[in-house]
């Protein structure tokens, strides 16, 4: 047992990296962990509010925050969330708006209050609509508001303190957001027909700008004399208060709420995604992120930055100044290190490995060798890389992510939570989903019995005509409704032959059988029945039956006529047997294809009448489009994909080359 | 004695009995007589239909349209051409892209010897047991993630990808019958793989190719679900999900029922020389016969 020094030497060298990698791997990890921790630290402090939060204001030094309720009231909080006063308005509010310690609110009983810091009503005043925007001066002396009566009748007006009207303009559309700038003098105001106004003492118009789209949201900070618009085209506006556009900006995200954060000089806005985007103050993009709530309006603070997000109406967060940018810098790290931490496990195998002087040089011999092979035949690899890579990412990646959504609540970009089974519970406790699997088996049942029969004894029936002429014009017949596409085929059916005043309706009032027509697709009764019918007489692939007969030889033939066998019987004991790889291949592609078919269903009675031809297939196409819940969609298609495999794999073996064509 | 009898029956059967008999003859020409007129139905409504004004259709399904109206059918085509020239474009890239690739890696398949070769065939073959139902939600989830919805792309990188499996599978087949004498003299005479390629398997394939060409551009031309989910814009969409609110669009503004089925019926145009080239092929059973399992 003597080891040379210089080996020995060595592997303690091997040891001591090994041991440092590994050292690396675990405080990389714990990190990783770390910051994703502390990255769902940022679902902020909720606030439980009793009712709906309709508005959001802050008080001019940041310390209160006041939430304008739907149900009659606007709520004063503190910085640790406790209500420190309350006040009753008349009806539910409908905007909040703060100014140097003067508080306006407008509620939709066309009151519009004037309240101090300490929740003592200055004065309320009646204003003839509904006043849906409100802005007040920093002197609390007066209120300019935006109202509207129907979609026609809008109004802007200011009033003094007193209720006395100082003007009363009317615009041309719905005004959606009035600001009163800090001279008193002027104000600005946006309209539902993407416009935005600036307007003098008289509420006379001075200047004009359009936007691309309706405005969505917007947002003025008399600190930078900023004011930020949001429209839905995605696109973001900011105006200096004489309305000179200072930039533009698309986000190509459907952009929910907007809100100016004076303190970091940037602009925030929310989408629709559920991502905060964050811009600088002249419209550069910071940090995009994902944040784990779904946000659907925003509210900054104006003296400290901090943050107050509405998810659906009710749930409201708090999040601190330096949240964003705190958040951004953790999700970079975060990207980062998830890069450090697969070159880290990397080098710990290497290192690992190497531990192992042998089985580090069998590895490298291997590795080397494939290499090798892989360069010998690498005009071999590289012609299959593009079908390979397509089939990657659009195949198989999708087959097995699906197998993994359908387990989780999936909301892309947002969140996706493993929640088990829960979505095949919903799916089955969902009772239009069994009135779907019962219209499934009926479509199934008849589609396989249509694909089969028909099919199987017109190609005998073409194959029985002596005439060769006869057959082949037959055949060429039989093909060219091929040049009538499937919708349209469908869309014909629906109107020309099934529908109120179609084909089998005029016909049988024209054989006096007239009572017995009926919308047929409008009929609970008939409307599953009906659509079973469509295709009539179902050929299907008959020619791949009639191929497969011409193929068995005809000496089979004259010796089942010479046996006294008849037509029947030889259909029965010579045709069908000798055709039956032809028939397993029809049963399964026309068993996947009833299970999937989505079209017939959708184009022709979208479900009804009532939920009479409801199936899986359609209800999955609900949950991916119409409902949102990709968890479900997945799992009704795992679903649909086992019933399918199941039939599958009763009749499926793959040929390979070696089979014969 | 017993020969006697069979000579019979042989005599029997020559002199037209049973199926063969003039009584069945008619029979069974009878009945596909019919059937053909049932199959062609659909479509003989849709052109009477296309051709009658208002009054005709209001008078029944069984009216004659007295002086057809042609123009229904200009109205008709001149609504469908944009988004049908966008099926056209998006149908013809994917089944170029299809037929290119897949021929491509099934010659490799067919031809080359490399490591891993059975195992990456297999891989291939086994989508063609995952159904579209199964990738339906994750697909488009995947398009959407990586921000290609609402573009062609939706369309092509999908339908170019997927319609590989079954063409791969097929051009395999055929390929590895071509006879190796052929490629092992060219080989002798200097040509290289891919002259090999485009010049001996290609040119010998071309009835399969051009039957999985017919066949795949038929299917993206009818595809409904997919389209429908990917794009948004009635512009950018392919003519199949939009021909129902195409109609309608169209109904309100000429008011004439004949256009919407002139529409119905003009929306097949690409599909009449998709038929006319398949009809040759398709015809004779000889290729559908292969399709069994």
């Amino acid at each position: 047992m003597q080891l040379s020094p210089k080996i020995s030497s060595n592997s303690r060298l091997r040891i001591t990296v090994f041991i440092i990698t590994l050292v690396l791997v675990a405080v990389s990890f714990l990190y990783t962990v770390n910051l994703r921790n502390s990255a769902d630290d940022m679902k902020g402090t909720p606030i439980s509010v009793d009712g709906t939060v309709n508005a959001i204001g802050f008080s001019g030094d940041g310390a209160l925050t006041y939430l304008g309720i739907r149900e009659n009231k606007v709520i004063a909080l503190d910085e640790n969330n406790q209500v420190v006063w309350e006040f009753e308005t008349m009806g539910p509010v409908l905007d909040l708006e703060t100014n140097n310690g003067y508080i306006y609110v407008s509620d939709d009983e066309r009151y519009i209050h004037i309240l101090d810091n300490s929740g003592n009503v200055i004065s309320s005043i009646k204003v003839g609509y509904r006043p849906i925007t409100v802005a007040g001066s920093g002197d609390g002396q007066r209120i300019l508001t935006g109202t509207t009566m129907t979609a026609m009748k809008n109004r802007l007006q200011l009033y003094d303190i007193n209720g006395e009207q100082l003007f009363n303009q009317a615009p041309r559309n719905v005004i959606t957001d009035v600001y009163l700038l800090d001279d008193n003098k002027h104000g600005i105001y946006i309209s539902r027909n993407a416009e935005v106004l600036l307007f003098d003492e008289q509420g006379e118009e001075i200047n004009s700008n359009k936007i691309a789209y309706y405005p969505v949201d917007s947002c003025f900070s008399s600190d930078s004399n900023i004011l930020v618009v949001s429209d839905e085209g995605n696109n973001i506006y900011a105006f200096n208060t004489k309305l000179k556009l200072l930039w533009n900006v698309n986000l190509n995200e459907k952009i929910n709420s907007i809100g100016i954060d004076p303190v970091n000089q940037q602009v925030v806005a929310v989408s629709n995604e559920g991502r905060l985007i964050v811009l600088d103050d002249t419209g550069n993009e910071q940090f995009r992120i994902t944040v784990p709530k779904e946000i659907r309006s925003i509210e900054v603070n104006q003296s400290n930055g901090s943050l107050i997000t509405l998810k659906g109406n009710n749930e409201v967060f708090r999040y601190g100044g330096e949240i964003l940018s705190s958040f951004a810098r953790n999700q970079t790290l975060l990207s980062i290190f998830n890069i450090v931490n697969i070159v880290l496990v990397v080098a710990l195998i290497i290192t690992a490995i190497n531990l192992m002087p042998k089985v580090s040089h069998a590895i490298a011999t291997r590795l080397i060798n494939a290499a090798k092979v892989l360069y010998k035949h690498k005009l071999s690899y590289i012609l299959i890389l593009p079908t390979i890579a397509l089939l990657l990412v659009f195949n198989y990646y999708p087959a097995i992510s699906g197998l993994f959504i359908a387990f989780t609540d999936y909301k892309p970009g947002i969140y996706m939570r493993w929640v088990g089974l829960d979505n095949f519970i919903a799916m089955v406790e969902n009772p239009y989903f069994w009135t779907g699997v019962k219209n499934m088996l009926i479509f199934l049942v008849t589609d396989l019995l249509k694909a089969l029969i028909p099919p199987i004894l017109f190609a005998e029936l073409i194959v029985a005509l002596k005439s060769s002429k006869a057959q082949y014009w037959t055949r060429v017949a039989l093909y060219l409704p091929g040049i009538l596409p499937g919708v349209a085929g469908l869309l014909v059916w629906k109107e020309g032959i099934l529908g109120q005043r179609g084909l089998i309706n005029s016909t049988l009032e024209l054989i006096g059988l007239g009572q017995y027509a009926t919308p047929w697709l409008g009929n609970e009764k008939t409307a599953i029945w009906a659509l079973v019918f469509i295709g009539f007489p179902f050929i299907g692939s008959y020619i791949i039956f009639y191929g497969a007969l011409i193929g068995i030889p005809s000496s089979l033939f004259d010796a089942a006529k010479i046996d006294g066998c008849g037509w029947w019987r030889r259909m029965l004991f010579i045709d069908i047997p000798l055709i039956s790889p032809q028939i397993k291949y029809v049963f399964v592609v026309s068993f996947i294809a009833s299970v999937q078919n989505f079209g017939l269903v959708y184009l022709t009675t979208m479900g009804g009448p009532g939920h009479s031809t409801y199936t899986p297939i359609l209800e999955l196409y609900y949950n991916m489009t119409k409902f949102q819940q990709y968890g479900v969609a997945a799992a009704m298609g795992l679903f649909l994909f086992i019933v399918i495999f199941g039939a599958t794999l009763m009749n499926l073996r793959i040929q390979t080359a070696q089979d014969k064509m | 004695m017993a020969k006697v009898e069979k000579e019979k029956r042989f005599r029997g059967l020559n002199k037209g009995k049973g199926v063969d008999g003039p009584v069945a003859q008619v029979v069974i020409g009878i009945i596909m007589t019919l059937t053909v007129l049932f199959v062609l139905l659909p479509i003989i409504i849709t052109v009477l239909s296309s051709l009658k004004t208002n009054y005709e259709a209001a008078l029944g399904i069984w009216s004659w349209p007295r002086t057809p109206k042609w123009e229904n059918w200009g109205i008709g085509l001149q609504n469908i051409t944009s988004n049908m020239l966008n099926s056209l474009i998006i149908c013809t890239v994917a089944t170029a892209g299809v037929v290119f690739f897949s021929s491509i890696v099934a010659y490799v398949l067919a031809r080359h010897d490399f490591p891993g070769k059975e195992v990456i065939f297999s891989a291939i073959i086994a989508l063609m047991i995952i159904p579209g139902v199964l990738t339906l939600t994750p697909q488009f989830l995947l398009i959407n993630n990586i921000g290609l919805k609402n573009t062609w792309w939706a369309l092509l990188l999908p339908y170019i990808s997927g319609g590989q499996v079954g063409a791969i599978f097929l051009f395999r087949t055929f390929m590895s019958q071509q006879p190796d004498e052929l490629f092992e003299a060219a080989k002798i005479d200097g040509a290289g793989e891919l002259m090999m390629y485009a010049k001996i398997a290609v040119p010998l394939a071309i009835p399969v190719l051009a039957i999985q060409a017919v066949g795949t551009f038929g299917a993206y031309y009818n595809d409904y679900l997919w389209p429908m989910l990917v794009i948004d814009e009635q512009a950018k969409q392919t003519l199949m999900p939009v021909l129902r609110s195409l109609t309608a669009q169209i109904a309100g503004v000429y008011e004439e029922q004949g256009v919407t089925h002139s529409m119905y019926l003009l929306s097949g145009i690409p599909l009449i020389f998709t038929t006319a080239l398949g009809l040759k092929y398709f015809i004779s059973g000889d290729f559908a016969a292969g399709l069994k399992l």
